[in-house]
């Protein structure tokens, strides 16, 4: 198009102006539009609409410097028009927010526009012809495009000032001035709940912006601070946008014509830009931190400490400080918001108590500081220094990284993996990034974390696991302190997944959970916890398959990572029986198992340990025997001892394709009825959670042995209901056959329409049931819509769920 | 009840489509409408499944189906146990015949290969089920060879059927083809068809066979001759709950739906609620609980249904021209 618009352009112009010929068009426009032909002529336009407005009360240097009358625009009378715009969104020069976009487009439609405006000459296309004036931009104009950029930089942070960027290395004589900003700190409007509980939705337009501004966001922020630094926070006193640009021209001028170049370089794509923004490293905290100290290194020291001491307390069930997480990207934001409005007697926020700043060797000791903040100023203060956290604060090599070039996230996660863990506020983006984005030093109990917001009952059902469990693992609260935290695997994209799968040497899984729950086996299985005293590093953590191998997982110590890894699903029933009931040593096997589980056969060096074959299946054929075989030669993990009817083997092909490596066992699991059983599906569900239990030690067979063993198929129709199920059938049936026949033939009674082979709708009739009749009857307690379909299928009595499998009411039965 | 209700359909079967060419290809499927469905999957009408697509295994026969759903929801739960007996938890553990022994690529157990023996032992074992047994099902064998070795499985199989589940058998008339070689014309089997339309084609589609039911129940119903309830003895009210007059001819028993269920179960156990067949108080005549209930349900619900049957009988002139009618459509 850009190549052809040439040549058409002056066709154009010829067909038009024949078209004025013969229309006989008012000749002022035409007259008018002629003038708009020069090319540089846009951009004085563009500077003065701008400037036009603050003609009078300022003059701004560049701007007024080339005063030229627009009388174009007098006649049409768009004044006011532009005004209101204005007020919506930001000046036109602020409109480029790519400097290396090419603009060739917008000049030849601008350009083309403005032929035909000049023949046509009517006034809708001059409309048209100001407006792109206004919102083109011209790239010709270097000065232009410099001054925006520099104004961009401002207006970005304009409200935004107290968000801190990357620790700079250039700020740091800034540190001395810190103490005058202190002193001016309370006057600043402190950060309210509102504040915080609106932060989330604030997110998008902060990631708007930073889309828009593409990669010259870094340098501008570290231009910022330094701009900042003379100017003591102009953009915080910020009336009004214009006088600021108007007053800054110059001063802003000289820093963005250093940092012009590298801000050259690279034209992110909006998600990479979008995904830069959200890696980079805000220093969060509360409005009163926030306003009190200027400098980010101060931030960052503070942030860090507040981490170290949350991280340093034992009790597993203190709520998190709004301060770890991220405010911009909350995950559980309504608790903790209530745990950011905890106050003790004193009305003191709670979470604050806790932080020491005035310790901390980023800066001397300023008792100019609020008082909370001062008020615990103990030895602990130095812990987080001292704290050899896993997680390591950026080095000033990733700041480098940072400000040249963003490094692809997915190097980054591969390279620092256990960089991931902390993100469970982060799952609103895409998660893509969160790999680096580890505000929270340290592994703090994941306790500590909110669930998502629909998981609370779940979350409260692993406190009580984890808080029933905790006698045997006595080391469980403290653990995941020492050891490398577990990935979040269930924030990672599918894709991640299914690299990080990849990585492990299996093949793809197709099924989400299970690839979660793979992936934490693994993990779990990679990452033994060793004994306390040789806790490996992030980096052992992170080595390879083979080096994983000759670590033997330690099954006690692979224990107290159960808690940790808190799987999307609803929490597993068999985790603290098996915290309770599993021997020791039955748990090595186990967590081999975990590791194989998936259904691609494992590659030879993603085996777990050698592990004796524990199975007692009846049929002892080549499987089981080529299975002991490759378990001796390859470690090859064992599977759990399922039901014998419930293995199926794998089919001699498969079997001969996989010939080194053990076979996997296969499990025929029960798919829901395709008309009905929501419970089957339910079963389904927590056995593909049993099959792939992250939790290592969390026995899978115990799940099934218990709960469903040796008949797994769990059968509607269960041949020996239980006593009580029969009298409860009984009962149902009483319930059903004693109410009263309907007097309205459209409205018949339960019985009747069983009679008459209609559907039944199982919660209805539950509900039905127990709303009173089984109570006539004699029967105390209630049924659940399980039962009842029980019942109805023993009864050859059709019956259906309110919602079909896409869990929509039905229409028609 | 949000869900407008609808009474029992005339027809609701579940058939096994074998491959004429290969007999080892089967399908599973329901439909209302057998014949119609049958030209869908030999590609004369659109809509057939894509597992009968292909134009190697075309043309397609039913050799079989079971008919007497009460309604879709029913088909379509028995057609998908019968075409997934390794999964179906309508069968219990115990009883399963047939096992899954591979995965697919998603996990999900694959499906066994299908032969007409399994599908046949299948079909029995699901006409013993719970959730199946007391359905109003009737069997149709259009196929010796299917017949025979349904025949064979009966014999081994640990448990007879439910005796009052009719098997029906309808086999390609001997005559017709007989009568097509001995006039050696090019008479297509069409003309045989229409001559003595057999097996599917001679299934009835719409409500005739209860016609004269349908009949009955209106004219009582209509000019209240009910009396009294033949089970309870007690008056009956018109227009006030269920009544359901009994399927035989000239027999106008009729009773409330309460009484007759319990009359009918007497005799079966009383734990059942669904009734499968018992004796009229009055005519001492059997009758049948499909019967009833589809006579029943098209009195309450199938008001455009009745009018359709009361008028096709009143122009009923040729009564074999109505029937192939229907079996056109």
């Amino acid at each position: 198009m850009i190549a052809s618009s040439p040549s058409e352009k002056p066709r154009r112009k010829v067909k038009g102006t024949k078209d004025v010929a013969t229309h006989g068009q008012t000749k002022l426009p035409k007259g008018k539009v002629t003038k708009s032909v020069a090319k540089d002529k846009p951009t004085k336009k563009k500077a003065e609409i701008v400037s036009r407005h603050f003609v009078d009360d300022e003059t701004p240097p560049n701007a007024i410097s080339k005063p030229e009358p627009v009388t174009v625009n007098d006649p049409v009378a768009l004044e006011p028009a532009l005004r209101r715009r204005i007020d919506w969104t930001p000046p036109p020069e602020i409109m480029p927010p790519l400097p290396q976009m090419d603009s060739s487009v917008v000049r030849e439609v601008s350009s083309q526009t403005q032929g035909a405006s000049l023949t046509t000459g009517d006034t809708s296309r001059d409309l048209f012809k100001n407006l792109l004036d206004t919102y083109g931009r011209k790239p010709d104009d270097p000065e232009a495009s410099e001054r925006s950029i520099s104004e961009l930089t401002t207006d970005v942070l304009g409200k935004r000032k107290l968000i801190e960027m990357v620790a700079t290395t250039t700020n740091k004589p800034k540190t001395p001035e810190v103490s005058p900003a202190k002193s001016k700190a309370p006057k600043k409007k402190p950060r309210t709940i509102t504040d915080l509980a609106t932060a989330a939705y604030r997110l998008p337009d902060e990631s708007d912006v930073s889309v828009s501004t593409g990669n010259s966001k870094t340098e501008s922020l570290l231009e910022y601070f330094a701009v900042s630094d003379g100017q003591a926070g102009p953009s915080g006193k910020q009336t009004g946008a214009k006088t600021v640009n108007a007053k800054k021209g110059a001063n802003s001028k000289k820093p963005s014509k250093k940092k012009a170049e590298p801000r050259k370089q690279i034209l992110l794509s909006p998600t990479s830009a979008l995904r830069q923004v959200s890696r980079q490293d805000f220093v969060f905290g509360t409005a009163s931190q926030l306003a009190t100290e200027e400098d980010p290194e101060l931030l960052r020291a503070l942030h860090k400490a507040m981490t170290a001491s949350n991280q340093d307390l034992d009790d597993p069930f203190v709520s998190p400080s709004p301060v770890t997480s991220n405010l911009a990207v909350q995950r559980s934001a309504g608790r903790k918001l209530w745990a950011a409005g905890a106050r003790d007697e004193g009305g003191d926020l709670l979470d604050l108590a806790v932080v020491d700043l005035t310790e901390s060797p980023a800066f001397p000791r300023d008792y100019s500081l609020p008082v909370i903040l001062r008020e615990d100023a103990t030895a602990d203060a130095q812990s987080p220094i001292a704290h050899k956290s896993p997680v390591e604060i950026p080095s000033s090599d990733d700041e480098a990284l940072f400000g040249t070039k963003f490094v692809d996230v997915d190097s980054l996660v591969k390279a620092k993996p256990n960089l991931t863990q902390r993100k469970d506020e982060s799952n609103v983006l895409n998660l893509s990034h969160d790999a680096l984005e580890t505000n929270q030093a340290g592994p703090v109990d994941d306790v500590d974390f909110g669930p998502p917001p629909s998981n609370q009952e779940q979350y409260k059902l692993i406190e009580e696991i984890q808080s029933q469990s905790q006698s045997p693992l006595s080391n469980s609260p403290k653990q995941p302190v020492d050891g490398p935290p577990r990935p979040k695997f269930e924030l990672y994209t599918d894709a991640q997944l299914a690299r990080e799968i990849a990585s492990y040497g299996f093949k793809a899984v197709k099924r989400r959970t299970a690839m979660i729950a793979l992936l934490d086996q693994c993990w779990s299985s990679k990452n033994p916890t060793p004994a306390p005293g040789t806790r490996p590093t992030n980096h052992a953590s992170m080595s390879t398959a083979s080096s994983a191998t000759a670590v033997a997982p330690n099954p006690a110590a692979s224990a107290p990572a159960a808690p940790v890894a808190k799987p999307r699903g609803r929490p597993r029933k068999s985790s603290e029986q098996a915290a309770a009931t599993a021997p020791p040593d039955a748990d090595a096997p186990q967590v081999a198992q975990a590791v194989k589980k998936p259904r691609g056969r494992p590659k030879k060096d993603a085996a777990g340990t050698a592990a004796p074959p524990t199975r007692n299946a009846p049929r002892v054929t080549k499987a089981t025997k080529t299975k002991a075989a490759a378990a001796t030669a390859k470690s090859a993990p064992d599977p759990p001892p399922l039901a014998p009817q419930v293995v199926v083997a794998p089919s001699p092909r498969r079997r001969g394709k996989a010939k080194a490596v053990a076979p996997e066992p296969v499990t025929v699991l029960e798919i829901a009825d395709s008309d009905s059983d929501s419970d089957c599906s339910l079963s389904s569900l927590s056995d593909m959670d049993g099959l792939f239990s992250s939790d290592a030690e969390q026995a899978v067979d115990v799940s099934m042995s218990t709960s469903i063993g040796e008949d797994r198929e769990m059968s509607l129709v269960s041949m020996d209901p239980t006593d009580q199920q029969t009298v409860m059938f009984s009962c149902i049936t009483k319930a059903v056959t004693t109410a009263p026949p309907a007097t309205d033939p459209l409205h018949p009674s339960w019985h009747e329409k069983m009679l008459m082979y209609d559907p039944i709708i199982l919660e209805d009739l539950a509900a039905w049931l127990n709303a009173g009749r089984l109570d006539t009857v004699g029967y105390d307690g209630e049924v659940s819509p399980f039962d009842v379909k029980k019942w109805c299928e023993s009864k050859s009595i059709c019956c259906l769920w309110r919602n079909n499998l896409h869990g929509v009411a039905r229409k028609r039965l | 009840m949000p869900v407008l209700q609808k009474p029992i359909p005339a027809l609701y079967t579940v058939y096994i489509l074998r491959s004429t060419v290969r007999h080892a290809s089967l399908y599973i499927g329901s439909t209302p409408n057998p014949p119609r469905r049958l030209s869908q999957h030999n590609g004369e009408a659109k809509g057939g499944a894509a597992r009968t697509s292909r134009s190697s295994l075309r043309p397609w026969e039913m050799v079989g189906l079971v008919s007497g759903f009460p309604g879709q929801t029913a088909a379509l739960k028995f057609e998908w146990a019968l075409a997934n007996p390794h999964l179906s938890l309508h069968i219990p553990p115990s009883s399963r015949l047939t096992v899954s022994t591979a995965v697919k690529a998603n996990g999900h157990p694959k499906r066994p290969p299908t032969s007409i023996m399994g599908v046949l032992s299948n079909l029995h074992l699901l006409l013993r089920v719970p959730s199946f047994a007391r359905w109003p099902l009737k069997l149709h064998f259009f196929d010796a060879g299917v017949y025979a070795t349904w025949q064979r499985w009966c014999a081994t199989a640990n448990e007879p059927l439910r005796s009052s589940i009719s098997v029906v058998t309808d086999f390609k008339p001997e005559a017709v083809t007989n009568t097509i070689d001995q006039q050696g014309e090019t008479e297509t089997s069409e003309e045989a068809q229409q001559a003595r339309p057999w097996g599917i084609h001679a299934l009835p589609l719409d409500y005739q066979p209860v016609k004269e039911h349908v009949a009955k129940g209106q004219a009582v119903f209509e000019f209240e001759r009910e009396g009294d309830c033949v089970v309870c003895h007690k008056p009956i009210h018109a227009g006030a709950g269920l009544h359901v007059v009994c399927s035989n001819d000239g027999c106008e028993g009729v009773g409330h739906l309460l009484c007759w269920s319990r009359h009918m179960l007497l005799d079966n156990e009383a734990d059942d609620i669904l009734p499968i067949q018992g004796h009229c108080p009055k005519c001492k005549g059997e009758v049948l609980w499909g019967d009833m209930m589809k006579e029943l349900t098209l009195r309450l619900r199938g008001g455009k249904d009745v009018q359709k049957l009361l008028k096709t009988r009143k122009r009923r002139a040729p009564k074999p021209k109505t029937a192939s009618q229907a079996a056109e459509l």
